[in-house]
């Protein structure tokens, strides 16, 4: 059974939970959000989750550090996401978390004679432990987890029909990655259906075996989260994202990294007791990218579906 | 290819154009008529008829251009023979500028000049030493005027010329309508082209320069499962086919005044046929292809300018396919580092820098290429004032004043594997002009050459080739200096002159674009060579151990 004060806390880890640092980057705008459904809420030994999550992103937007440019190649450039997390309570502390992807990017140039190009297939792993020293319940407000993880390369990054493509289409990154993970949330009342809620995540990124690495990234995260009844809920958050620029052979690769400023919002709907479906979108607010051309994000959509035994 | 007279002047007409070179031609015969006297050993009465002298049977020789000269008859002061030698059209053309036979009476006056000159053109093929020319006789016309519109009497006899070496001819005339027939030997009036003569003549006619070796590397290179290279070396850049979208048939600026280029900045100079015109980088930077069309003779052709910021390198394509769609795009994939565009025909792709195709239905098709020479703005615009340029408007909305790459130029940075990266003995993004003949390599740096124009006369590979360049004017240049009748030329630079860079040892000059502008040999070509400025980390990834010249 998913008590309220967890359902609360699941549609913030659906906002705020590792999202995006840790895959193929696609175009450094965090292309493939792995972790959206990582359960990192309060547990109790024994607690099990599993969650399988979809996420639509589109990244055709043509940006001159924060100018919009228009795009008159037509271009159509989106992945889709499928994450499969399990979440399990070691203690009453302690967790564990594991994440499997399969990810699909497809690029068109409207303007070209050639068709689209697509990739497909298993992506990055996530391993992360957690550890939550104190916890929101009827008797705190407060609640603080800490997580320390390992992005493994279990996706292909060296897709193609004969000539690879490039590391932004790849479904897997190719390197490790290590993450580091926190988040703190505050209850507005007793019954905690009124959270406010803060995350933050750092992951460094190595090289893949053609010596390109992904730009390390931050995010930080502040929003609030509200339970309307007994099954539904919805949260609202702003996130910051940057990331420093890709590498190959250590040097930096021109056009690369910035900042990011979304808008998530977000809603929930217990299906049942042990059954929580939910949807969320990631929209632009703002951004600064290096370099004098790059295309990003335009918009993203998720949705999930949590099963808790 | 008959000559056509046009009031009381000469319309020669194997250009299709009218030319006034009898006022021309008279005007410049009495000067050399008073040299031939000054430098006549025999004065003698004129009308003369000398036995021809016993002409030495030197062999072979054959008519060139450089028996363009004044030839005179040492027994007949103040008249003479131009002869001009068309070797491209195996015809010879001598104007005879002489007198009547007899001296009119007192009484017979004329307007101007004496009433007793008189001149004679002919015209015919040669074939050897010797031609025979039809004589034709021009009447009725009227000084430097339209009308009346001169009769040109052909048939009027026959002029044979034969020639034993470049310093003497026998001439044979007859012409029935007036009896006169004879014949005298003849020299130059000066021995200035004696040279020329000699060095055209000392060619072996049967002597044909090799083919120009169009490939890079082998002729019949290996495949890897029907490509020119391997997979694996081939990199997606990541914006994706036509991702860096090529301009097609753009737009160019035609008014001086409105081109706002700084004078430093780089430029790629195209001249195809009457076609002049610039290609910044600025804006190649962000498109790399330009599918452009050029007229050549009255016809369009296409033909694509192709720029790769990362190797910086340009060439100029013409359009290879015979229908459909000839123009080309960019593939989004690389070769050590070099753009390698697609053509829209068959979706083959081809290696900039390998100028090839190197995988698809034309695989292993190599491009007909056409020069560049790659300069700054202010060196091209010296060269050809008349240039149009490349226009910003290209619709595409790009900030052209930006360079997409950060520091790359500058910097030792690879943003793609390339082979042989680890060659050092020049800054990797050193330009360099860069030639390969066969398996031979060579490079000049463009740093390395002198502020002024340097000229440098070299061997690459079994091809003797001259190298014309300059640090300061920014361009470097190279060409066969063999000519196609195995003529091997040598050269010196030319100052101050652009487009002029360079004066072989006949004398003739040549533009940066290898062609003789002034001198008998004008309108001839230099054989264009494999080879194009690049970065010094390119060329020796495409062409391993090549030479540096120090």
């Amino acid at each position: 059974m998913i008590p309220g004060v967890f359902r609360s806390a699941l549609l913030a880890l659906i906002i705020f939970g590792l999202h995006g640092p840790v895959f193929a980057a696609t175009c450094s705008c965090a292309g493939v959000p792995l972790l959206t459904s990582i359960d990192t809420s309060a547990t109790e030994k024994g607690d099990l989750f599993i969650s399988y999550s979809i996420d639509d992103h589109q990244i055709s937007d043509l940006v001159s550090g924060s100018d919009d440019v228009r795009d008159e190649t037509q271009r159509d450039r989106h992945s889709l996401s499928q994450v499969l997390s399990v979440s399990y309570a070691l203690t009453d502390r302690w967790a564990v978390s594991a994440l499997a992807s399969h990810v699909k990017h497809s690029r068109t140039i409207g303007s070209s004679f050639l068709g689209t190009t697509t990739t497909s297939g298993v992506g990055d792993s996530v391993i992360l432990a957690r550890y939550s020293p104190f916890f929101i319940t009827p008797f705190s407000r407060h609640g603080l987890s800490l997580g320390l993880g390992v992005r493994i390369p279990t996706g292909d990054d060296d897709f193609g029909s004969g000539i690879t493509v490039a590391e932004d289409m790849q479904p897997g990154t190719g390197a490790y990655g290590e993450i580091l993970w926190a988040s703190y949330s505050y209850a507005f009342n007793q019954a905690a259906t009124l959270q406010f809620n803060t995350s933050a995540n750092y992951t460094r990124n190595e090289e893949n075996d053609r010596e390109y690495a992904f730009g390390d990234e931050f995010n930080l995260a502040f929003g609030v989260s509200q339970s309307l009844g007994a099954r539904f809920g919805y949260s609202a958050a702003l996130r910051y994202r940057t990331t420093r620029a890709d590498t190959r052979f250590e040097f930096e690769i021109p056009n690369t990294g910035g900042q990011w400023l979304d808008f998530v919002p977000a809603i929930q709907y217990a299906v049942t007791d042990h059954l929580s479906i939910g949807l969320s979108g990631r929209i632009p607010v703002a951004r600064k990218l290096k370099g004098v051309l790059q295309f990003t994000t335009s918009y993203s959509y998720a949705f999930s579906v949590t099963y808790g035994f | 290819m008959s000559i056509k007279p046009g009031s009381n002047h000469f319309s020669f007409n194997l250009h299709k154009t009218s030319a006034g070179t009898g006022w021309f031609l008279k005007a410049c015969l009495l000067p050399a008529l008073i040299l031939a006297v000054l430098l006549a050993s025999k004065p003698a009465g004129a009308g003369s008829e000398t036995p021809p002298q016993q002409l030495a049977a030197e062999e072979p020789f054959e008519f060139n251009a450089g028996l363009n000269d004044v030839w005179v008859n040492p027994d007949a002061p103040f008249q003479g023979l131009f002869f001009t030698v068309f070797p491209d059209r195996n015809l010879v053309f001598a104007a005879w500028f002489t007198y009547d036979a007899q001296t009119p009476p007192e009484d017979v006056t004329a307007v101007i000049g004496a009433p007793d000159h008189r001149w004679i053109t002919a015209l015919g093929e040669y074939d050897g030493n010797a031609a025979s020319l039809e004589a034709e006789i021009n009447t009725g016309g009227s000084f430097n005027a339209a009308e009346p519109v001169a009769r040109q009497e052909t048939g009027y006899g026959v002029i044979n010329v034969e020639f034993a070496n470049c310093e003497q001819g026998n001439v044979e005339y007859d012409f029935p309508p007036s009896g006169e027939s004879g014949s005298f030997s003849i020299r130059r009036v000066a021995n200035s082209n004696v040279a020329l003569c000699e060095a055209l003549a000392g060619s072996d006619p049967t002597c044909s320069r090799a083919d120009p070796d169009i490939s890079h590397g082998p002729d019949d290179p290996p495949t890897f499962g029907g490509a020119l290279v391997q997979e694996e070396d081939i990199f997606d850049g990541g914006p994706g086919p036509d991702g860096i979208p090529p301009l097609e048939f753009p737009d160019f600026i035609q008014d001086a005044g409105l081109i706002d280029l700084d004078s430093a900045e780089l430029v790629v100079g195209v001249k195809v046929g009457d076609d002049v015109r610039a290609y910044p980088h600025s804006i190649l930077n962000w498109h790399e292809v330009v599918n452009d069309r050029f007229t050549v003779d009255g016809s369009t052709e296409g033909a694509t300018l192709n720029y790769c910021p990362l190797t910086g390198s340009a060439m100029l394509w013409k359009a290879f396919a015979e229908r459909v769609n000839k123009t080309y795009g960019t593939s989004g994939l690389l070769y050590n580092s070099n753009l390698v565009m697609y053509d829209r025909a068959t979706e083959s792709l081809w290696s900039q820098m390998l100028e090839q195709s190197i995988r698809g239905r034309e695989v292993k098709r190599i491009p007909d290429r056409l020069p560049v020479v790659e300069t700054t703005w202010g060196t091209w615009q010296a060269m050809y004032p008349e240039t149009i340029v490349l226009s910003e408007d290209t619709g595409f909305s790009r900030n052209y004043d930006a360079y997409p790459y950060g520091t790359y130029r500058e910097d030792q940075v690879l943003l793609f594997p390339a082979a042989n990266d680890d060659d050092n003995r020049l800054h990797r993004k050193e330009r360099v002009l860069g030639i390969n003949v066969g398996t031979n390599s060579k490079v000049y740096p463009i740093s390395g050459f002198s502020s002024d124009v340097e000229v440098i006369n070299d061997n690459v590979g079994n091809m003797q080739v001259v190298v014309a360049g300059s640090s300061g004017l920014n361009f470097g240049v190279v060409f066969n200096r063999e000519l196609a009748d195995c003529t091997v030329l040598s050269f010196d630079a030319v100052q101050d002159k652009l487009p002029v860079v360079m004066r072989d040892n006949e004398g003739n000059e040549w533009d940066a674009f290898g062609t003789a502008v002034r001198g008998v040999r004008r309108g001839q070509q230099l054989q264009k060579t494999n080879s194009y400025v690049a970065y010094w980390f390119a060329w020796t990834a495409f062409f391993r151990g090549a030479d540096i010249h120090q």
